[in-house]
């Protein structure tokens, strides 16, 4: 008799995705905001929707003192407040009860030996059969110490007939050496195929219906190349700012913070070739062979196509917001970049020539995050023979907020007159699908329990974006740096930003 | 006789204006209200006040499914031939915007000998290229009319309304024939049972649990005195998927297993059952396995207990009694009922 879920004869057509195994997750960082926000509400709404295998246990490995009693308790006031739907309290309690706190700091090897102990008994009791996923969602300075204890305690190691595995939260470190580093670390625990990289972008409905807009549909597909693209926009803007996170984004910025991983991710997934299939590997090879293609931005190249920029005072939504610098926890004279617009080429057969402009910021107007395909015009033969029409198609993805997709043509207006105007055909996933989306750790958590890696980056996608990231802060680095510009919170971003989409005859897209 | 109906579907119009006063009804609406549509939803019902009963259960799919829904009531045995026809439309505020989401609501009843119109009202007010989702409620019509049939998408049905089911399965076979391979059949009766086949089969995830499939003996069924057909479906669903065929030992019919053992079954009625199926047992000699579902619960607590082994349980979903969310549940299926067929050839002889 097999062991898989998947061989039960009563499953078949019951679901059309893979059934996840019974296992125990290990969550380390567990008292952080990450497992209360996102993970435990997320896997409650796996278990309401009857989505977690028949067997499953969450042992939460953290510093503080603290019972099980205690620390479900806890848990249950933030899935209350997190979970996308309401909290029913007898499943909770069911659920709950399958949540164990393991005390122990991360470098105390003790604690990863009665770790293995107790995994080891709640194997007996839920019939895990030794399947274990292991989660860092703990500060990135604690994974070193962490996936060595792992290591050396075995634990990370798969039993016979088990799986062992592994997910890392962002960011995949800072830097090309850091992330080497941190990718040895991993691989001296976790083989590449049960290790996955969590950029939850890739979990959004949205992103993953990219693909399917792309290859399930003929007539994107046959325009979406240097004939038919003018250029290609890719916008994320957000009118919060810095907020309680300055440690951190002072160091980071917005490149590092969204440009490497989301951004990156958002553009492998618009110009990728199609895949031969849609098993993870197809999926990714597809996408590391864009980055591959992408033109290294160093030295010179980096003042000519990247404008990096940081808000000041200014208004949003009428009300009067401070400039980076005042922000508490940011340095008066901080040179961190707090906006960041790119012009890049693929130089592939598919897009030589086309630019990809890239742009991300906060306290921008909008919060919006959305892929847009400009096309060429048309020949100026019949309607622009007098003037290029204004307003050429541009087919948009809207990946949040009003997820959807719309697209942009002309049409004649009404009278005797011959003028064009540009109208919308919209397609609204709130409007057409009425069901909740789940939330993208949802299906991320769910993928990661069933071994599917499509959704999560590998190593070479990882390190690739870290190398093309790392030629532009190289060169704000250097003694001629590009200068550091500004803009005032509440607008679309510096005059310079304009100015290299200008060079381009493009303008961006005011969302 | 006919009568108007209890409940408004909306401005009557004259049928050959429709099409002109769903635009105008279009044109005085506000801006912040979107026409949306997924899918043309024709609902057919020659049950006595089948408006009043459908308009709201259509007001509250709209919520969550975009239509445009053509409700026709048939009144054949009316003495005059007649065809009466209102416009509404239902809209919702949805939760990720601030403009309202519209469905249309075309409303027809006809009488008499414009019964048989079915066909022309309904080709004629369908929205171009949209799937057509019929929702036949009560008896099929014997002789299913190719012209008709060949060009509906989806029928559903709901085969526990159904007082001869063996002779209706019988036209449903027919219509799904006539469609060659485009109509996918939706009978609600089994979509009914989507959360409770779920969790019988989540049972049997445990591998402790599906090494004893072989041992399984007897299975007891308790049903609400008006779903004998719904726990026949389950029961059916579950022989097919294991290879059982149905035979007599004595005077009752039982199950025989691939390898000749006998599975005894009982089908329970009890009219105090707060759901369709409140239970299911399981029964493998040294190992019980339940699925049960308190009444009111939202949740089905599955269990499984063999000698000497910790017992198994789990809460898992449980279907909404509504009719409208398990309409909900076969709108938003894109395919077909792939083992539905088999379940019911499984039982054919215990549906007559």
């Amino acid at each position: 008799m097999s062991e898989l879920p998947a061989d039960n004869p009563l499953r078949v057509d019951l679901i059309n995705r893979p059934i996840p195994d019974p296992c125990i997750i290990v969550i380390f960082g567990a008292t952080g905001d990450l497992t209360r926000r996102k993970l435990i509400p997320a896997l409650y709404n796996l278990a309401a929707d009857g989505n977690l295998p028949s067997s499953l246990a969450v042992v939460c490995f953290a510093r503080r003192d603290k019972t099980n009693e205690s620390f479900r308790e806890e848990l249950g006031e933030a899935a209350r407040k997190y979970s996308r739907r309401p909290v029913n309290d007898e499943l909770w309690a069911r659920f709950a009860s399958n949540i164990f706190y393991h005390r122990s700091s991360f470098d105390q090897v003790d604690g990863y030996t009665s770790l293995g102990r107790e995994l080891e008994t709640l194997d007996k009791r839920f019939g895990a059969r030794g399947n274990r996923l292991f989660y860092l969602a703990s500060s990135p300075t604690e994974f070193d110490v962490i996936l060595e204890n792992l290591c050396a305690s075995g634990i990370s190691q798969a039993k016979s007939g088990a799986w062992s595995r592994l997910i890392v939260e962002k960011p995949f470190g800072t830097d090309l050496p850091s992330a080497n580093r941190l990718n040895s670390a991993v691989a001296a625990a976790f083989p590449e195929r049960d290790t996955f990289r969590i950029d939850h972008y890739l979990g959004k409905e949205t992103a993953q219906n990219i693909m399917v807009l792309r290859f399930a549909n003929t007539v994107f597909e046959a325009l979406w190349n240097r004939r038919y693209v003018d250029n290609v926009q890719i916008t994320a803007s957000e009118p919060l700012g810095v907020e309680s996170r300055a440690g951190y984004y002072e160091n980071s910025g917005a490149l590092r913070d969204m440009v490497q991983n989301h951004l990156l991710q958002l553009l492998c997934l618009t110009a990728m070739e199609p895949p031969i299939d849609l098993g993870a590997d197809a999926v990714r090879n597809e996408k590391v062979k864009v980055m591959q293609a992408l033109r290294p931005l160093t030295g010179a190249a980096v003042a000519e196509n990247v404008v990096r920029a940081q808000y000041t005072d200014g208004f949003i939504n009428g009300q009067e917001v401070p400039g980076y610098r005042q922000e508490p926890g940011v340095a008066p004279e901080s040179m961190t970049e707090t906006y960041v617009a790119l012009r890049l080429h693929i130089d592939n057969w598919r897009w030589a020539g086309v630019p990809f402009f890239m742009r991300v910021g906060k306290r921008l107007p909008k919060s919006g995050t959305e892929i847009a395909i400009q096309f060429r015009g048309t020949p100026p033969v019949l309607f622009n023979r007098e003037s290029p029409l204004q307003d050429p198609n541009v087919l948009v993805i809207r990946i949040q907020p009003d997820e959807g997709i719309s697209f942009r043509m002309a049409a004649k207006m009404p009278g005797a007159l011959l003028q064009l105007e540009p109208v919308k055909m919209d397609f609204h996933y709130g409007t057409s699908f009425g069901k909740a989306t789940p939330e993208a750790y949802e299906r991320l958590l769910l993928d990661a329990m069933s071994g599917d890696a499509t959704l999560f980056a590998r190593r070479d996608e990882v390190e690739q974006a870290w190398t093309f990231v790392d030629g532009i802060r190289e060169a704000w680095h250097d003694g001629d740096a590009p200068r550091l510009d500004f803009y005032p919170a509440g607008s679309w971003g510096p005059r310079q930003a304009d100015e290299l989409l200008a060079q381009a005859g493009a303008v961006w897209r005011r969302l | 006789m006919t009568t108007a109906p209890t409940i408004s579907p909306g401005l009557p119009v004259e049928v050959g204006e429709i099409e002109r006063q769903l635009g105008l009804l279009w044109e005085q609406s506000d801006a912040g209200k979107v026409r949306a549509s997924l899918v043309n939803l024709v609902i057919y019902s020659e049950i006595p006040d089948a408006i009043a009963a459908n308009t709201p259960l259509l007001s509250a799919i709209a919520a969550d499914h975009a239509f445009r829904a053509l409700l026709v009531q048939g009144n054949p045995d009316a003495e005059k031939s007649a065809v009466q026809a209102w416009i509404t439309a239902h809209c919702h505020l949805r939760e990720t915007g601030k403009k309202e989401i519209c469905s249309e609501q075309i409303t027809f009843q006809l009488d008499g000998p414009a019964a048989d119109r079915l066909s022309s009202i309904v080709f004629s007010h369908l929205d171009t290229d949209l799937p057509l989702y019929l929702w036949w409620q009560g008896p099929l019509h014997p002789d299913p009319a190719p012209t008709f049939w060949s060009w509906v998408d989806r029928l559903i049905v709901d085969s526990n309304t159904w007082a001869s089911p063996a002779t209706q399965f019988g036209i449903l076979g027919e219509i799904e024939t006539l469609g060659r391979g485009r109509c996918a059949i939706g009978d609600l009766t089994w979509t009914r049972l989507f959360h409770l086949r779920y969790a019988v089969a989540h049972i049997f995830d445990g591998a402790a649990a599906r090494g004893c499939i072989g041992e399984l003996r007897h299975l007891a069924i308790v049903h609400h005195p008006g779903h004998r057909l719904t726990a026949l479906q389950l029961l059916g669903w579950i022989a097919s998927r294991l290879g059982w065929n149905l035979d007599v030992e004595g005077a009752r019919p039982v199950f025989r297993q691939r390898g000749g053992a006998i599975v005894t079954f009982r089908l329970q009625e009890e009219s105090a059952a707060a759901c369709c199926v409140p239970s299911v047992d399981l029964d493998f000699g040294e190992a019980h396995g339940r699925v049960h579902r308190e009444a009111g619960a939202d949740f089905y607590l599955t269990e499984f207990r063999a000698t000497g082994a910790e017992v198994i349980a789990q809460m898992l979903p449980a279907e909404r009694d509504k009719t409208s969310e398990i309409l909900l549940s076969e709108l938003s299926r894109a395919s077909r009922h792939s083992l539905f067929w088999p379940a019911i050839r499984a039982i054919e002889p215990l549906l007559r």
